[in-house]
């Protein structure tokens, strides 16, 4: 098992005729995700890598059976992208777009409400499980299939990470990006209790930064309901306040933003951080260590 | 991305949202001019315009009851530099002014729009303790902010919105301009793509509400479709490295300290900022070079950072997934022969083409050195620049 996506997924790339679409198709294929479908409202009846271009999600899901979609269209249209694979009853929709406006995902956030659809992202490198399903720009080659679950609200610290836990022999299971952006689908709680139920996850890497407090939020849930070790990292502790720091979410803004307030209050919380993103790996394996876990962790 | 309190005045008039009437100067012959054509009379507030919070704290308001003290005041603020909390060290520099009417009044209020990211809707906050930060207020006495969620489908709910004016201690007439003055600040916000709108102090005159000061900043993910927008940025009210790196598709942020980083991705970024101060150091900066990134764009990073004033080195921590290090590897080691750069610069590179970026890097004649993790490389610099004293 794995979380959010499996070699049952079937996917639709919104936008896969552009670059990016296009480019990520090629290396998302060539993983062995199952791209059943494209669509661009100009190009339908065309194809990309043999995968067929529809006009919209509705029709590629009709002749398809998708239930999943991933977004490479560019800000303007990404919010209307996202309503639309609602609309057409996706379970899954990864929205890679990055500085879409905010009252756009006001929008967005206004139609998840009853809809029975998961959003990850905006901004995010995607969702992957290792060995069956690369639904994400991440790089591939740095994956080993194995126990920990990854969540996170940066891309380059993500694949930082799972280098680290590869090199030591240590396999994941799901890495989700859930994005750097301040109003999002899926957030670090979703993840957690994903996680908690999933039968191949042992242990769970949180990798936060400065802005909101989901952070805090995930963990008081975890401390009361998580049957898996947790460890932590926040980035930004050097950060001035008020300065966005590259993401649109990443802010120090009033009470809690800030990366101590984070740090203190999740080692309240019991979970373990790492003091430095070089020592995220160090971190886990210590725990590991203390729960008995370390050498069912150790795939390789 | 922020404006100034003139042209966000502004905006409110072109919303029909009652402000003392002013106008902005920009010398002190203006200020003559507007007090003669504008404020026979006299009775001013002199303002400097400068894109911080507590101006009024830092002497950067001042008030005026005849033409000639208006004109003292102005020469007074023109050029001064207005050091607040907000401002930084380096303080604002005053350019321009905005002269208003004085507005006689009694209660203070503070009102707000902004996006509540965990709602994920807009949402308007007001007090009765205005005039003063609300994160003071927020601090110490939290039950007195009001907050009333907006649907951004609906609009203004007239029945929530009479309730949000009454705890205010609204009522009648007063009540139902407080109302009708949201319904316009929520329009102004929305067709505007505003990422705050603030108010503080609000304030009663002859029974009607007026907003006697005003900030406004805009998402800047939504310029692409606000041209009107784009052009209120101000850009001597920017850091000008930032300013720069941002047109250039980076996000950079000056931190004051003396050992420089470029990196790629957000988090990476932050993690090294982290790391220098980790290791008893002060990062100079935050930098991400940003999506696509190609050798073009990683040399102008470099360039631009050795700019940063008090900077003695350089690291560079790059993890290329879908980025090609072997571009950012040549782009930077380029800049360095081509600007002559003579300080050390310790270069962690791995994924994607990491093989040719170290040969870059091993070929290069600078002051360079390679090292396999962030904490390494942090821990080299520090060592050469101990060696360097």
């Amino acid at each position: 098992m794995s979380i959010f996506v499996n070699q049952d997924t079937r996917v639709i790339v919104q936008g896969i005729t552009g670059t990016q679409g296009k480019l990520h198709t090629e290396l998302m294929l060539k993983y062995g995700t199952k791209i059943v479908a494209g669509t661009n409202p100009k190009k339908a009846g065309s194809t990309v890598f043999d995968v067929p271009v529809y006009a919209d999600v509705k029709s590629a899901r009709e002749a398809t059976g998708a239930n999943a979609s991933i977004i490479f269209v560019p800000p303007a249209g990404a919010a209307d992208s996202i309503i639309e694979a609602i609309d057409a009853g996706l379970d899954l929709v990864v929205c890679i777009t990055e500085n879409i406006p905010a009252l756009d995902m006001v929008r967005v956030h206004d139609r998840l409400q009853n809809a029975h659809t998961r959003l990850i992202g905006p901004n995010c490198p995607g969702i992957i499980s290792v060995d069956e399903c690369k639904l994400g720009i991440m790089p591939q080659d740095i994956h080993l299939k194995g126990h920990i679950g990854i969540v996170s609200r940066s891309g380059s610290l993500t694949y930082e990470t799972i280098k680290q836990l590869s090199k030591k022999g240590i396999g994941q299971s799901t890495t989700v990006g859930i994005g750097g952006d301040p109003i999002k689908g899926t957030d670090f709680l979703d993840v957690l209790k994903a996680f908690n139920e999933d039968e191949e996850t042992d242990a769970i890497v949180l990798i936060g930064e400065i802005g909101s407090q989901d952070e805090q939020i995930a963990c008081a849930w975890a401390k009361e309901n998580m049957k898996k070790p947790l460890v932590g990292f926040i980035g930004g502790v050097s950060a001035p306040p008020g300065k966005r720091m590259g993401h649109a979410g990443a802010v120090v803004n009033g009470k809690g933003g800030s990366a101590r307030d984070k740090i203190d209050a999740l080692e309240e919380l019991g979970v373990r951080v790492a003091p430095i993103s070089d020592r995220i790996g160090d971190t886990l394996i210590e725990v590991l260590k203390e729960h008995g876990l370390l050498d069912k962790c150790i795939v390789k | 991305m922020n404006i100034h309190e003139y042209q966000a005045k502004q905006l409110f008039k072109d919303y029909d949202i009652p402000v003392p009437e002013g106008y902005p100067a920009f010398d002190l012959a203006e200020v003559g001019r507007i007090m003669e054509e504008r404020f026979p009379e006299g009775k001013v507030v002199v303002k400097a315009q400068v894109q911080t919070g507590g101006r009024g704290k830092a002497g950067g308001i001042l008030l005026a009851d005849t033409k000639e003290e208006a004109v003292t005041a102005a020469a007074k603020l023109f050029g001064k530099t207005l050091y607040t909390k907000q401002s930084g060290p380096e303080g604002k520099l005053v350019r321009k002014l905005y002269i208003e009417k004085q507005t006689p009044h009694e209660k203070e209020y503070y009102l707000s729009l902004l996006i509540d990211n965990r709602l994920g809707k807009c949402v308007f906050i007001a007090s009765k303790e205005g005039g003063m930060e609300i994160e003071e207020v927020a601090e110490k006495n939290p039950e007195a902010i009001l907050r009333m969620p907006v649907e951004l489908g609906e609009g203004i709910n007239e029945e929530t919105a009479l309730a949000f004016a009454e705890k205010l201690g609204f009522a009648d007439e007063m009540a139902e301009d407080f109302v009708a003055l949201l319904k316009r600040m929520f329009r102004l916000f929305t067709e505007r793509d505003c990422s705050l709108v603030e108010v503080n102090p609000m304030s009663v005159c002859d029974g009607k509400p007026i907003c006697l000061d005003a900030k406004v900043s805009f998402d800047s993910g939504a310029l692409f479709r606000q041209p009107l927008n784009a052009e209120l940025r101000d850009i001597l009210e920017e850091n000008p490295l930032e300013a720069e790196a941002s047109d250039e598709g980076m996000s950079y942020v000056s931190l004051g300290g003396d050992i420089g980083c470029i990196c790629n991705g957000a988090g990476l970024g932050m993690s090294t900022m982290d790391t220098i101060n980790y290791t008893g150091c002060k990062p100079a900066n935050f930098l991400d070079l940003g999506g696509s990134v190609d050798d073009a764009r990683a040399g102008k990073a470099f360039k631009l950072l050795i700019r940063e004033k008090g900077i003695k080195g350089v690291i560079i921590n790059i993890f290329g997934g879908i980025a090609r290090t072997n571009l950012i590897a040549k782009g930077i080691t380029e800049a360095i022969t081509e600007t002559n750069y003579q300080g050390p610069v310790v270069c962690r590179i791995e994924g994607n083409g990491d093989a040719e970026a170290h040969e870059y890097i091993a070929n290069c004649k600078g002051n360079i050195y390679p090292a396999s993790s962030c904490i390494e490389a942090c821990m080299k610099m520090k060592e050469l620049l101990k060696e360097e004293r």
